[in-house]
């Protein structure tokens, strides 16, 4: 029941925010046909018969009936500006886009938490370090992270591609190494403080003092007291931060030119492509709800409170 | 590794603040050069592989009449050709047509070449050229180029198993100069027919007869052309044998791409990387004779509306500055709104007049005596909007403040988004409301004429404010049906005497083409004819 609730409100979500991005579209300055002629001045015959070619003359909520309806066929319709396929369009794009946010992802959830766990369950110059790291980490905005990374490790070093997202499987991870790092990088820092703290406050919690002194083994109180009952809150901020990814990887994109749907985005948004605009921010919206909902499971697994408290 | 990295970040902070150094070198260098290059040392060798980049971004499509932007053109011009061809010093020779003949000033006759033949191996018809040339004539076709220049054009007809015949509405010698542009491009009719809505995209591709064909289109990354071998002009056989054209737009990007070699050449490098790039050891900044101008664009409202404000703010602005920090060097101070050798014919009667124009130094007692003959509320703000995502406008835009600030002027930056900007140049409504806006316009083809028409014309594309002058349109009318180029010259030298006493855009600097190369490529041409003329077939190795 949980989850089929939380499915329809996604998709409630969806079609409200995809009307709204369409009006948004809609009212912003400007006509598609007008930035597709790029300002010349050509006959109202040829604007006339673009403006046919891609129905810009139905009234407004013609067209977004039109875009929904294609979309439930599975069909997005075509890009004002390339004339292709925006399903088309977004295939070839998308694995770059979702490759970097699942290793963004992963660096978050194996860095950030572990770094996180190490300086929570250690006290002494490691604890430091990992502090100083992620004061470090969180105040570098992510563009100037990929500059610097870049000049260090590209240019300066010549250990990765300066551009480019590759080809193949391997290529790839070479490519997006550097992209994803800084990508990470302010989240991985938010990340390890929290779980560091979340620790310190378990391991000094009642219920773990109690276990220490009945004389459990560190070890297993550690692993079974204080890191899993931290988590809770952990798993909350590690769901809200790769969700923000989806966002911030199009920074990322641009900065290292790599052919997701974020560069796509920009594109299409300055070109009033409205069929990419309103593809991407579909997937966008899908995304998070998707991974708001999987944090929420998640949050369930490791509480079996929180069910009962939804089902009530 | 630790101090690598560390001595890294060291070098980068020193190149960060170093810039302003760089600057008042480019100063000193800048002042003594005025020539600007044409060409590039000739190619000695050829290439299995040369990579280049488009910092404009990529191509929407590679149909010829959609072509009108850097990102489609540069590609274009290596993949179709046009029936003229835009020659590196700005010539125009006959290239799909051997020869054109003109029996009367409405009348164009063109003989089409022998031997010409598509990639697929198809010969080059009349159908096909009578066909391309009618596209433009065609709304279903939706083009790009239709409006001024071909909406002159009364027919187009085969006239003979390898003549075609154009009949122009009214004269226009300009017509035949802009065959050397996408107007003049011929491609296959029977693969346009058959590709469809896909004609131009990735799936439809096209049918052309250049130096270059598609090779694999890695959307969002790069497209690469591929030799054709059997091109007609065995004189021009293109010497790289795959040039992939990569499309990085963030200038950081470019800088780091080109300095590390990953990319061998890029035209128009962004200002931002040209201190990275001129001391690059891997390559060399060319700075070459360009037909663009960077302007001030009047849109008929508030104090800019007077002519009067218009020349006292342009004779108060630092342009020489403007084009030392802003331009890095790389530009010079506009004399006139036709950008300086922007011309093919009548060199020394356009040079001499150039001569006479105003000069582009600063004159502040001049523009408060100028000032003393406006009509309008002196007291309103000026606002000049300018696409938010480059910065260097605003520093070009506070530059002109300064100097309107020493006249009494208020003028002030107004940024707006990119996709909001391109609007200032279509719709009149996005005009309303602002006083003027920035533009780094270019000419289509060098012709003073077409250049100055499209801004004060009556019908001109880019006259923005409302310009009509009937001296100027009596002059445009028999300069259009003037044969004699000098005679022509003259005509049009009257024109931009009246323009820049009018000033409908204030120019503010003639930027130089930057093109970028790396050392083991050389060959491209370094003037301003990447748009249209097939510089990627000139590009091969330099011997080092």
């Amino acid at each position: 029941m949980f989850i089929i609730r939380r499915l329809f409100a996604l998709i409630g979500v969806l079609i409200v925010s995809s009307f709204l991005v369409f009006a948004g579209m809609y009212a912003a300055p400007g006509s598609p046909e007008k930035f597709l002629v790029q300002g010349r001045t050509v006959s109202p015959e040829v604007l006339a018969a673009i403006r046919k070619q891609y129905s810009l003359d139905d009234p407004f909520l013609a067209r977004f009936w039109n875009w929904l309806t294609g979309v439930l066929q599975g069909n997005f319709g075509q890009s004002l500006v390339n004339r292709q396929d925006v399903g088309d369009l977004l295939a070839t794009r998308l694995p770059t886009t979702i490759t970097l946010v699942v290793m963004a992802a992963i660096l978050i959830m194996v860095l950030g938490v572990g770094l996180g766990i190490v300086a929570g369950t250690r006290d002494g110059p490691l604890d430091k370090i990992i502090l100083l790291g992620s004061n470090l980490g969180f105040a570098v905005p992510t563009f100037f992270a990929a500059l610097i990374l870049m000049s260090i490790f590209s240019v300066g070093l010549g250990w990765f591609p300066v551009f480019g997202s590759g080809d193949g499987f391997l290529d790839r991870l070479w490519h997006l190494t550097l992209p994803a790092l800084a990508l990470a990088l302010p989240s991985m820092a938010v990340v390890a403080r929290i779980t560091r703290t979340s620790i310190r406050e378990e391991r000094g919690s009642e219920h773990s003092i109690m276990a220490m002194a009945r004389g459990v083994p560190k070890r297993l109180v550690q692993r079974r007291h204080v890191i899993r009952n931290s988590m809770l809150p952990v798993s909350t901020i590690v769901g809200v931060h790769i969700a923000g990814l989806i966002a911030g990887a199009f920074v990322i994109e641009y900065a290292f030119t790599l052919d997701g749907i974020g560069t796509l985005l920009i594109n299409a948004v300055q070109t009033k492509d409205f069929a990419v605009v309103q593809a991407i921010a579909i997937i966008l919206v899908a995304a998070f709800g998707l991974i708001n909902l999987l944090v929420d499971l998640l949050y369930a697994a490791i509480d079996p409170r929180v069910r009962t408290r939804g089902e009530g | 590794m630790k101090k690598s990295a560390l001595a890294s970040a060291v070098v980068l902070a020193l190149a960060l603040t170093g810039c302003v150094a760089t600057d008042t070198d480019a100063q000193q260098d800048g002042s003594g050069s005025d020539e600007l290059a044409f060409t590039t040392p000739p190619a000695v060798g050829e290439l299995d592989l040369a990579t280049w980049n488009l910092p404009f971004g990529e191509p929407a499509s590679l149909d010829p009449i959609k072509a009108f932007n850097y990102p489609e053109n540069t590609v274009v011009a290596n993949l179709c050709e046009g029936l003229m061809q835009l020659q590196p010093d700005y010539t125009i020779e006959p290239n799909l047509a051997e020869s054109v003949e003109t029996p009367d000033s409405t009348t164009y006759i063109y003989t089409i070449r022998d031997g010409v033949e598509f990639w697929n191996g198809d010969p080059l018809t009349a159908e096909d050229v009578v066909y391309s040339l009618s596209r433009h004539l065609d709304p279903e076709e939706g083009s790009y180029w239709a409006g001024d220049v071909v909406g002159n054009i009364a027919s187009i007809e085969k006239t003979g198993d390898r003549e075609v015949t154009v009949k122009l509405t009214d004269p226009d010698v300009t017509f035949n100069s802009y065959l050397v542009s996408p107007i003049g491009n011929i491609v296959q009719k029977s693969q346009r027919e058959e590709a469809g809505e896909d004609y131009g995209n990735p799936t439809g591709l096209v049918m052309c007869t250049g130096p270059f064909s598609i090779g694999d289109w890695d959307q969002g990354q790069s497209i690469s052309l591929m030799r054709n071998d059997n091109y007609w002009n065995a004189d021009k056989m293109a010497k790289a044998a795959q040039v992939d054209i990569n499309f990085i737009v963030d200038s950081a990007a470019i800088s780091s791409a080109l300095s590390t070699g990953a990319i061998d050449g890029s035209y128009d490098v962004p200002l931002g990387s040209v201190p990275t790039l001129e001391s690059a050891s891997n390559g060399t900044l060319y700075l070459g004779s360009s037909l663009q101008v960077m302007a001030i664009i009047g849109t008929g409202n508030g104090a800019f509306a007077d002519p009067a404000v218009r020349q006292a703010l342009m004779m108060a602005t630092d342009r020489q500055a403007i084009a030392d920090t802003v331009y890095e060097g790389t530009a010079q101070p506009s004399k006139s709104l036709v950008p300086n050798n922007g011309w093919s014919y009548g060199d020394d009667v356009f040079t001499s007049e150039r001569d006479d124009l105003r000069s582009a130094d600063v004159d502040i007692e001049g523009a408060k005596k100028m000032l003393e003959g406006a009509t309008v509320d002196l007291d309103q703000t000026i606002s000049i909007v300018y696409p938010a995502e480059r910065g260097y406008y605003a520093d070009i835009i506070s530059e002109i403040a300064n100097g309107g600030r020493e006249i009494g002027l208020a003028v002030e930056p107004v940024g707006v988004p990119s996709a909001q900007f391109g609007a200032f140049f279509s719709d009149p409504e996005a005009r309303e409301g602002s006083d003027a806006f920035v533009t780094a316009n270019y000419m289509d083809v060098p012709d003073p004429l077409a250049f100055l028409r499209g801004i004060v014309g009556p019908e001109g594309s880019q006259n923005f404010n409302g310009y009509d002058n009937s001296e100027v349109n009596a002059l445009i009318n028999e300069a259009e049906a003037t044969a004699d180029d000098d005679e022509r010259a003259g005509l049009v030298n009257e024109i931009q005497t009246i323009v820049m006493e009018d000033l409908p855009w204030i120019p503010i600097v003639d930027s130089a083409v930057r093109l970028f190369m790396n050392e083991r490529v050389t060959g491209v041409p370094a003037s301003f004819v990447y748009l249209y003329y097939p510089w990627a077939a000139d590009l091969g190795a330099s011997g080092n």
